[in-house]
């Protein structure tokens, strides 16, 4: 009698220990540099309030430290569910197993529904071997910006070829301007090569075919063009040197430069009212060359292997990457019309409130149509270690310390020595 | 006076010493008392604007500069990191308090035994627990993590406190071991002779008579902790374990923060660690140079 108690009690209270833990909240941890910590947090109070039984820990790091710190992270089997990606990350981390594609934890249909309205550069940003690994947190392009107020000083029409922006240059500096043009000249930053990119884009350029082979060592090819450009522009005393995006915008509002080559979110910050002395003044043009294409890139909310293996979090955390970045697209807008941040969800550049809050800084109209022509960056598992290889060269022949036939050469050989390893691997 | 320095000479030199340490300091307050637009503007300045306070404000009550606040502010530029730096500092002196606390219980009895006693494998012990330092910090992050990890101490400050005690206690050991070794033996052997045990004569005898180079190993371990960054940065978890260090990393490296914003948190975060060092460093220097040369 005693022990049919005893074995009743045990069986009651293990039912509570069950009931307990189904009862007990599903906690997703969600790992970001820590851009904007705050909207982050209340992005997730609104998800958690959405959605019962879910809770969302937030880690972050700062951004330099944020790819080794989760490689670390994931390496280390520290619980992670979602993470921020970043385009020239997502074909190793995909290669390495690190990361899920969305359609093994979305319902199906849902991924190819939401991809229609995500822009070109953006798509192809998150997808690695043909499927869908992330959705937009922040999508931008690099964008060519001169100072309206000088050029209109001046009499100079917005140049729309690379031929012209010399003679505007010249011209101003024939006027007194001693270097029109500044360049964000740093071979440590990935944005440096991304803007050679982007201007290479403007002409029509390919870098690499289908196959992934190397294009441009050929001198008809636009990159090889382009970097004969900037050297030129260099030799004729034209291009001011900066170290970084953030002292650009310091620089441009001296007044002293008319334009300049940066990501779209500095045109944002040139014409900060809080900060900016010459605000108002900058402006937009499409990239000079025959297509005025440019280069796109997306940050996306993108889902690990480990939470995608277990079906109870990969329900969570696909709720909340839809809650992040899917239809009706309400945080995404939150972060572009209090953030001014990019994105590359296309309906937003038709909402009102976007186009209200992104006028104050820039040409909604311009910026949408640039976001459509613009093209995504060629990403690879080896891209980053090649890149971090040809920045140096391109630095070299941009300030005329080596010949730009030489550079685009040894660039192209890097790439297919690579291109090699990687795929006997 | 022959061999003295001329006064000019001693003057410039200590000027120069001055704008290098007290100069950037100075900077970094300026640039807190003025918003970025006079900050960035040839023509205005502190003197024609007056001081503003609003970086300050916003740091401590989250109320946006009035700046922000007129049509086509752009706020991506108002970063919140900068809001962790009053949270960051209690966190990095708790650290470095119980960093402290564990290095002088863990390390002082270790150096007493290493300086007074023979036993088995001394040798090879003090040279390993020495030389440890010599291995690069990047070097031990990997596995150091993994370790945590598995103990459930990543995200936790008890998991910081341990990798900054066991950073810290070489030097420790080290130096409270050079003091304990220069205390004459005689007065061990008389307090044998009246049946203290070794414990006793640790305590009794060797701690109180070390306790300046005591107080200077602590507060060497204190400063080592507050200031290191990697494995803190590694292994705090969010906002709420986060030392100062990795906040200014932050600060420093994103690129939401405005000038204004990016020099008050410098100042805030530097002026309780100036304050500690004027204070404390003195007693520092003492007891490192006094274990050197009493005995």
């Amino acid at each position: 009698m005693n022990r049919s108690k005893l074995l009743a009690a045990l069986a009651l209270a293990s039912g509570f220990v069950v009931q307990s833990a189904q009862a007990e909240d599903l906690t997703l941890e969600f790992v970001v540099w820590n851009y904007s910590l705050e909207t982050i947090q209340d992005n997730v109070k609104q998800f958690e309030q959405a959605n019962p039984g879910i809770k969302v820990k937030v880690t972050d790091y700062a951004w330099p430290d944020y790819h080794d710190s989760l490689v670390l992270r994931i390496r280390g089997n520290t619980p992670t569910d979602v993470i921020y990606g970043g385009q020239d990350w997502l074909p190793a981390w995909g290669a390495a197993g690190f990361i899920a594609p969305l359609d093994s934890v979305a319902p199906k249909g849902t991924i190819e529904e939401l991809s229609k309205d995500i822009a070109g550069f953006a798509l192809t940003d998150v997808t690695y071997d043909g499927k869908v690994y992330g959705l937009p947190y922040y999508s931008d392009t690099i964008s060519f910006i001169y100072n309206k107020k000088i050029l209109d000083d001046a009499g100079i029409a917005v140049p729309t070829t690379w031929e012209e922006v010399t003679a505007a240059a010249e011209k101003l500096k024939a006027g007194g301007m001693d270097k029109p043009i500044i360049y964000e000249y740093n071979q440590e930053l990935p944005n440096f090569y991304d803007a050679f990119v982007a201007q290479s884009y403007g002409r029509g350029a390919d870098l690499f075919d289908a196959e992934l082979n190397p294009l441009f060592a050929d001198p008809s090819n636009g990159a090889y063009k382009q970097l004969q450009w900037i050297a030129d522009a260099y030799s004729k005393g034209l291009v001011q040197s900066d170290n970084h995006e953030s002292t650009i915008i310091t620089a441009m509002n001296t007044g002293k430069h008319a334009f300049t080559i940066v990501y779209t979110y500095v045109l944002a910050a040139l014409n900060d009212a809080a900060t900016q002395p010459l605000a108002g003044q900058f402006a937009l043009a499409p990239m000079p060359g025959e297509t005025h294409a440019t280069l796109g890139f997306a940050k996306s909310y993108v889902v690990t292997a480990k939470a995608a293996a277990d079906p109870v979090r990969a329900e969570a955390a696909w709720k909340f990457v839809n809650f992040m970045a899917g239809k009706p697209y309400t945080v995404a807008k939150r972060w572009a019309v209090e953030k001014g941040l990019g994105f590359g969800q296309l309906p937003l550049f038709e909402d009102k409130d976007v186009i209200a809050a992104w006028s104050k800084w820039a040409d909604v109209g311009a910026l949408g149509k640039q976001a459509s022509i613009a093209k995504a960056g060629t990403y690879t598992e080896y891209s980053s270690v090649w890149s971090a290889y040809f920045r140096p060269l391109l630095a070299q022949a941009m300030v005329g310390e080596a010949p730009v036939d030489q550079v685009m050469k040894d660039g192209a050989q890097r790439w297919t020595e690579l291109k090699e390893q990687f795929a006997n691997r | 006076m022959p061999g003295r320095l001329h006064p000019i000479l001693t003057f410039t030199f200590a000027a120069l010493i001055l704008l290098f340490t007290g100069g950037p300091v100075l900077l970094s307050l300026y640039g807190s008392l003025v918003p970025d637009r006079v900050l960035l503007s040839p023509d205005r300045s502190i003197l024609t604007e007056g001081p503003n306070f609003e970086s300050y404000r916003y740091v401590f009550t989250g109320q946006l500069p009035d700046s922000y606040l007129q049509e086509s502010a752009n706020r991506a530029m108002i970063s919140d990191a900068a809001r962790q730096v009053p949270g960051a500092l209690v966190n990095s002196s708790v650290n470095a308090l119980a960093a402290m606390i564990l290095n002088l219980i863990l390390g002082a009895p270790a150096a007493f035994v290493f300086a007074r006693y023979l036993f088995p494998g001394k040798k090879l012990s003090f040279l390993y627990l020495i030389l440890s330092p010599l291995v690069p910090a990047v070097a031990l992050v990997t596995p150091i993590y993994m370790m945590l990890e598995w103990l459930g101490l990543v995200g936790t400050q008890i998991g910081i406190i341990l990798v900054h005690t066991a950073r810290a206690l070489p030097f420790t050991v080290l130096i409270l071991s050079v003091f304990f070794r220069k205390i004459p033996t005689e007065v061990f052997e008389a307090a044998e002779l009246d049946h203290c045990s070794r414990f006793q004569a640790f305590w009794r005898i060797a701690l109180p008579l070390a306790l300046p180079s005591v107080g200077a190993t602590g507060l060497f371990a204190f400063m080592l902790s507050y200031s290191e960054y990697m494995f803190a940065m590694i292994l705090s978890g969010d906002a709420g374990t986060r030392p100062v260090s990795v906040v200014m990393a932050a600060l420093a490296r994103n690129t939401d923060v405005s000038w204004s914003l990016l020099n008050t948190g410098i100042f805030i975060a530097i002026v309780p660690t100036l304050v500690l060092v004027v204070l404390v460093w003195r007693f520092v220097v003492e007891g490192l140079i006094g274990s050197a040369v009493k005995g």
